[in-house]
């Protein structure tokens, strides 16, 4: 066991939401035994997959109070604790997840918001982006008026903001409600048609370019306890976290490949909006930035350089 | 003592009707949801709402669910000696009342952490702290009902026993 | 200490704190403060706590069980449940233990409808417990047949453990509910034959009555008509796709509560009373379930899964006896802990495991959820005994009587699905192959 062992090996609890047989915890697992062989097994990762340790919803206190040492933590499932970092979570229009993935960390590398000064964070990663899956065909966006998509959180805005009706319901749900047809659609990214199945229930894929997000999820320490480790095992752990960004990055590219090759074989159609719409979908975003600056403003945060460093990034290297 | 313990149950008693009410409000704008989505009108954060209701309704019944004998355990093996019984019965009393004593505890804590950090909820954005207190709360009602019944067992045990 | 001994200890308390008398949610989460304190440190395990419990608490997923729990009380308090027994003793009265047939059936659809075993369990212990004690059924085979019921509906579909099982294992969600259809079938028939057999076997567990004439039966239909529309109605609504299993309960209440209040057979008092006693239920319920979430956090550290799944890996046996092997190692961790929370720790340890033998994973989902089933009422920890004895304020022990020859039912199906994967394959492959 990993109890009371040569004092020299730390071990860490890392607690994930995240289910095995996901290509992302494979990546986890991947990333656990690179750290242990890469600080010559002074350091060793134990995953907890599935929240079988900590509720997704309490990762910060999870992480905090010691309950995990290395944490998965959502930044939308506490919304107002991070607020500035709540921007990476708003439709900004990428449209993929790699770019997002590196925004998010270029972001945090500018910005370093007092918000998460009690964490140490290791990496940060952008799902591929949030579109929507429907039973009937959108080929305009003004099939989406009135159709009932699923989503929770900020999901919420955007969903409505383009004319469709937000349905609020558990994920696990969501699959049996939209074969029944309680919700005609779902808000995810593409992988989720494969990792939740959504492929075996909606025939149409349709991207939302400017009102494309993507959910923002880092792994996080303590700072305590990351200051507890050795100087040298940091520095390696730093180093390493550098190089895995661009490896998470590719994958959730690949996921959102997965996921919609395993769509086609199962019959789903992807669409695309006219150049008129994707203007409207960009339009549709435009107030849900202009509230978060503004909310920003009264926290007395820089949300304006926020939003334009966002958009910037992406405008860059996106076509 | 008698006295206190008829407060105590009031209290219980008064917050397990605030729980009915949660319930039924809980009721009520589930359906208003379904029946608004219909027309493509839900009630928004109807989501948020239910979760966070059905806590509330949690917090405020547990005291009187306790009260009103609403309780899962199996029967005590220890029952004779009568001294034994008497022993069991302390240690499960205090063991009870600490557990529930440091939940209360740290639910408050909580709730202080979450104010601090201004967490709301996922879509309609309430603060989540004034429930995380009310979960205290009601974990707090309910350790000084579990407290005062042992309290008055045990009073009641010495009395007997004076009696013989 | 070893992890091996403070894991050995704690259980061992938790067990001897059982058999105190002391509230089971309340021994559970002491125990796991305890446990968690000793492996991990105290300041965790204070901050584990009264997350646990919050997030139990105030799970939007947990809520279908307050909700179905209000719909039976109501039901109870119209005088409904009243009418629907009396019209099924005119019905199936005059069978051995025709009442419990009668709720093993309702419960099946029930299921079907909620999609959660605990909030039927919960419902139909408030409604069925006092009327079968009405027709003067023995306590044991009541409080047997309302704890099983809970785990009929395991297998049919929307059944969250299937879903779970195809999230963590990557399998089709479809060919799994398919997958459960027949199985869950077999297992409810199952238990009407031996609730048949056991009944005539010994006829003063559910005393017949004598047969009603056709006129007297069909008398009885009007008193209940209304009540099968609200039923009817709910089913096609979650068939029509008009509101999730979840929400189901919410209309399902209030329709009940509606058409109550128009006919007169619920007062002011009434409501109220239905309304405090579902809550009250419910945080008995679901302080249960926040305990058990608090010991399985505990559990999860020990790592005990891991520990076993290595030492099978060192193994070489006949792939079947591995598969048994595997069965009885859920059915000894549901032991300790909620069999959920154990069914998510353990199965991506041995899912490679099983991969490896070349097993369907289709086949295994239905096998180790049938097995679940089985967790969930054998004692000392079960969850669903601990309900109905809580909510029947009966002993343990009696619910335990009763649910024996439910559980013989399920050993035998466990192995029917497991030597028998057709059962289970058939419709899967002839649908969505
Ligand atoms: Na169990
Ligand atoms: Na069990």
């Amino acid at each position: 066991s990993s109890y009371g062992a040569d004092p020299a090996v730390v071990t860490l609890k890392y607690s994930t939401f995240a289910n095995p047989g996901l290509k992302s915890y494979g990546k986890m697992e991947q990333y656990c035994k690179e750290i242990e062989k890469r600080t010559g097994g002074r350091v060793k990762l134990q995953l907890y997959p599935g929240s079988t340790l900590a509720p997704a919803k309490f990762t910060y206190n999870a992480v905090l109070d010691g309950v995990a040492d290395v944490g998965h933590l959502v930044f939308s499932y506490s919304r107002g604790s991070f607020p500035l970092i709540e921007i990476l979570d708003l439709p900004l229009g990428s449209k993929a997840g790699s770019l997002s993935t590196h925004l998010m960390n270029a972001w945090y590398k500018k910005f370093q918001p007092k918000e998460l000064k009690e964490l140490k964070i290791l990496f940060i990663t952008g799902k591929g982006p949030n579109i929507i899956h429907t039973k009937r065909p959108v080929n305009k966006l003004a099939d989406l008026k009135g159709m009932k998509i699923r989503t929770t959180g900020l999901g919420e805005k955007i969903v409505s903001g383009l004319g469709a009706v937000p349905v609020g319901m558990a994920m696990p749900e969501t699959y049996d409600a939209i074969q029944k047809g309680v919700a005609e659609g779902v808000l995810a990214p593409e992988e989720a048609l494969l990792n939740w199945r959504f492929a075996e229930v909606v025939k149409y894929t349709t991207p939302l370019y400017g009102a494309n997000s993507s959910a923002c999820i880092a792994h996080v320490m303590s700072k305590k306890k990351w200051d507890s480790l050795p100087e040298d095992v940091r520095k390696i752990w730093d180093k390493f976290n550098e190089e895995w960004i661009d490896v998470v990055a590719k994958m959730y590219d690949e996921e959102d490949i997965e996921g919609e090759a395993f769509a086609k074989k199962k019959g789903v159609k992807m669409l695309a909006l006219s150049k008129e719409d994707q203007a409207k979908c960009a339009a549709a975003a435009q107030p849900i930035l202009q509230d978060y600056i503004k909310r920003m403003k009264a926290k007395g945060l820089p949300g304006e350089e926020s939003v334009k460093f966002c958009l910037d990034y992406i405008k860059a290297r996106q076509k | 003592m008698e006295g206190f313990q008829r407060i105590v149950h009031g209290i219980a008693k008064g917050m397990g009707m605030m729980s009915a009410l949660v319930l039924f409000a809980m009721m009520a704008v589930t359906c208003l949801d379904v029946v608004g989505r219909y027309f493509g009108h839900p009630v928004p954060g109807t989501y948020d709402m239910v979760g966070i209701g059905g806590g509330a309704v949690l917090a405020l019944g547990l005291a009187m669910s306790h009260v009103a004998g609403m309780r899962i355990s199996m029967n005590s093996l220890y029952k004779r000696p009568e001294f034994l019984r008497r022993m069991v019965n302390v240690l499960v009393s205090v063991l009870s009342v600490g557990t529930l004593a440091l939940i209360s505890w740290r639910c408050f804590k909580l709730g202080n952490d979450l104010l601090k950090r201004e967490v709301v909820s996922d879509t309609i954005q309430i603060p989540l702290y004034p429930f995380l207190y009310l979960a205290g709360l009601g974990m707090s009602v309910y350790c000084i009902v579990v407290l005062v019944e042992f309290l008055m067992t045990f009073r009641k045990g010495i009395t007997d026993q004076e009696g013989r | 200490m070893s992890v091996l001994v403070i894991t050995v200890l704690t259980l061992a308390m938790l067990f001897l704190l059982f058999t105190t008398g002391m509230s089971i949610g309340i021994a559970m989460a002491f125990a796991g403060f305890i446990g968690f304190s000793l492996l991990v440190g105290v300041d965790a395990a204070l901050g584990l706590i009264a997350v646990d419990i919050y997030t139990v608490f105030s799970s939007y997923g947990l809520t279908v069980i307050i909700l179905f729990t209000l719909m039976g009380q109501i039901a109870v308090r119209a005088g409904i449940a009243r009418d629907v027994y009396d019209c099924t003793y005119k019905w199936a009265g005059h069978l051995p233990g025709g009442l419990a047939l009668g709720t093993i059936v309702a419960g099946a659809l029930f299921k079907a409808v909620c999609g959660s075993g605990t909030a039927t369990t919960a419902m139909f212990a408030g409604i069925s417990l006092p009327e079968m004690d009405r027709y003067g059924y023995d306590k044991r085979l009541s409080t047997g047949v309302v704890a099983t019921l809970g785990t009929v509906g395991g297998l049919i579909p929307p059944s969250q453990t299937l879903i779970l099982y195809g999230l963590i294992t990557g399998t089709s969600l479809g060919q799994l509910f398919l997958a459960g259809i027949i199985p869950g079938i077999v297992l409810a028939f199952s238990f009407v034959v031996t609730l048949y057999v056991w009944c005539s076997i010994n006829p003063t567990l559910g005393p017949r009555g004598d047969r009603s004439t056709w006129k007297a039966r069909f008398l009885s239909l009007p008193s209940v008509g209304w009540i099968v529309a609200i039923f009817v109605g709910v089913f096609g609504g979650l068939m029509a796709g008009l509101f999730t299993p979840t929400e189901a309960g919410s209309i399902g209440s209030a329709a009940v509560l509606i058409l109550s209040l128009v006919k007169g057979s619920i007062n002011w008092k009434g409501t109220v009373r239905a309304l405090t006693e579902s809550a009250y239920m419910a945080c008995m319920m679901l302080f249960l379930l926040a305990g058990a979430t608090i010991l399985g956090h505990f559990f999860a550290v020990t790592r005990a899964p891991n520990m076993v799944s290595d030492f099978l890996g060192t193994l070489n046996l006949n792939p079947y006896v591995v598969i048994g092997m595997i069965c009885a190692i859920y059915l000894i961790g549901g032991e300790f802990i909620d069999d959920l929370a154990f069914f998510m720790l353990a199965t991506p340890i041995f899912l490679p495991v099983v991969q490896n033998l070349g097993f369907d994973l289709i086949w295994f989902g239905i096998v180790i959820t049938a097995t679940l089933m089985i967790g969930v009422v054998i004692p000392p920890l079960a969850m669903l005994v601990f309900l109905v004895a809580g909510i029947a304020k009966v002993p343990m022990g009696t619910v335990y009587k009763g649910i024996y020859p439910f559980l013989a039912a399920m050993a035998i199906c466990v192995l029917l699905f497991m030597f028998f994967p057709q059962i289970s394959l058939w419709l899967p492959n002839l649908l969505m192959k």
